[in-house]
């Protein structure tokens, strides 16, 4: 029996493989999996993509740099030291009207 | 990779500085600046990829965490707690720039038809990941492609995949649930992984 669509496979892709769906349902998308070679390719490349991501954004083209540039470290340091120079400095916190999910 | 973890002869700086750096005292302060500035820089700036704003929310970063330092009550590293401000300083300069025009992403994700069944079956790409990322230009479009999708997914893939933090942590930073923050991280991996299939040569 191969009760699974391939739109419910990709759907749960992600708790399949980190492990988090149910042990008696993780059997219906082994199954699935095994029957289906498109899905099995999705699998594969979905996780070649995160890979690639991961890999891309901390690659050596994009290196820590050794230092600050001395403009925004004395900036920064000034900013401490001289608080009344920079009164309108935010505080990071997340304003309730601005977050991103809807 | 990530900007985590730390080496440990950090960590031990900054605990040897921190009743100092309690304290108020400028000069541990500016050995913190200097020990972890260049890592959170490169977070700020894979954030905002503009290199004025970046500077801007370090600035920020280091502002809010010099205030809130009397109070940080050594739980979690200081390295840890100075990468989530850093992070927390980027999403909200992110929030108040006005939005560029994007594609939406339901144009980046599979099709399936009626029975939901795969509509589209385009070649799965054979060669592997890693003999691929070998090769500069690929790293290059690996992070084009990254660009390309929309500024809330592609902050949700940075903030899980590669700032690897938990999804309760990414929520609270971005002012959402941890339902929401699955979903986007899921689509985002989708996009980028359909983008890539388009883009990357056979």
């Amino acid at each position: 029996m191969n009760d699974l669509t391939c739109r419910e496979f990709v759907e749960f892709l992600d708790d399949y493989r980190t492990g988090a769906i149910a042990p008696e349902r993780r059997a219906t998308f082994e199954r699935h999996l095994s029957n289906c070679r498109h899905c099995r390719d999705y699998l594969r490349t979905y996780e070649d993509s995160i890979r690639m991501g991961r890999a891309a954004i901390g690659a050596e083209d994009q290196p820590i740099p050794d230092e600050l540039p001395k403009a925004l470290s004395s900036a920064i340091l000034n900013a401490i030291r001289f608080p009344a120079t920079n009164p309108e400095s935010p505080t990071p916190r997340p304003r309730p009207d601005a977050g991103r999910c809807s | 990779m990530s900007s985590v973890p730390f080496t440990v002869p950090e960590a031990a700086l900054d605990e040897r500085d921190l009743p100092a750096l309690r304290a108020g005292d400028h000069d541990a302060f500016a050995r913190l600046v200097d020990r972890h500035g260049p890592r959170l820089l490169a977070v700020v700036r894979r954030l905002l990829r503009d290199e004025h704003e970046a500077h801007d929310a370090l600035q920020d970063a280091f502002t809010s965490a010099h205030r809130a330092l009397p109070s940080f009550e050594g739980s979690s590293r200081l390295g840890t707690w100075l990468h989530r401000i850093a992070i927390n300083a980027a999403l909200m300069r992110l929030r108040a720039r006005r939005r560029r025009p994007e594609v939406a992403i339901d144009a980046m994700l599979p099709t399936f038809d009626s029975t939901g069944h795969r509509v589209v079956l385009r070649e799965a790409w054979s060669e592997s990941a890693d003999t691929r990322l070998e090769r500069a230009e690929t790293r290059a479009l690996v992070r084009r492609l990254i660009d390309r999708l929309p500024e809330d997914h592609r902050t949700v893939l940075l903030l899980r995949d590669i700032e690897e933090l938990e999804t309760r942590e990414t929520a609270e930073l971005m002012g959402c649930t941890g339902g929401a923050v699955k979903v986007r991280l899921h689509r985002a991996r989708q996009a980028l992984r359909q983008l890539l299939e388009e883009e990357l040569p056979r």
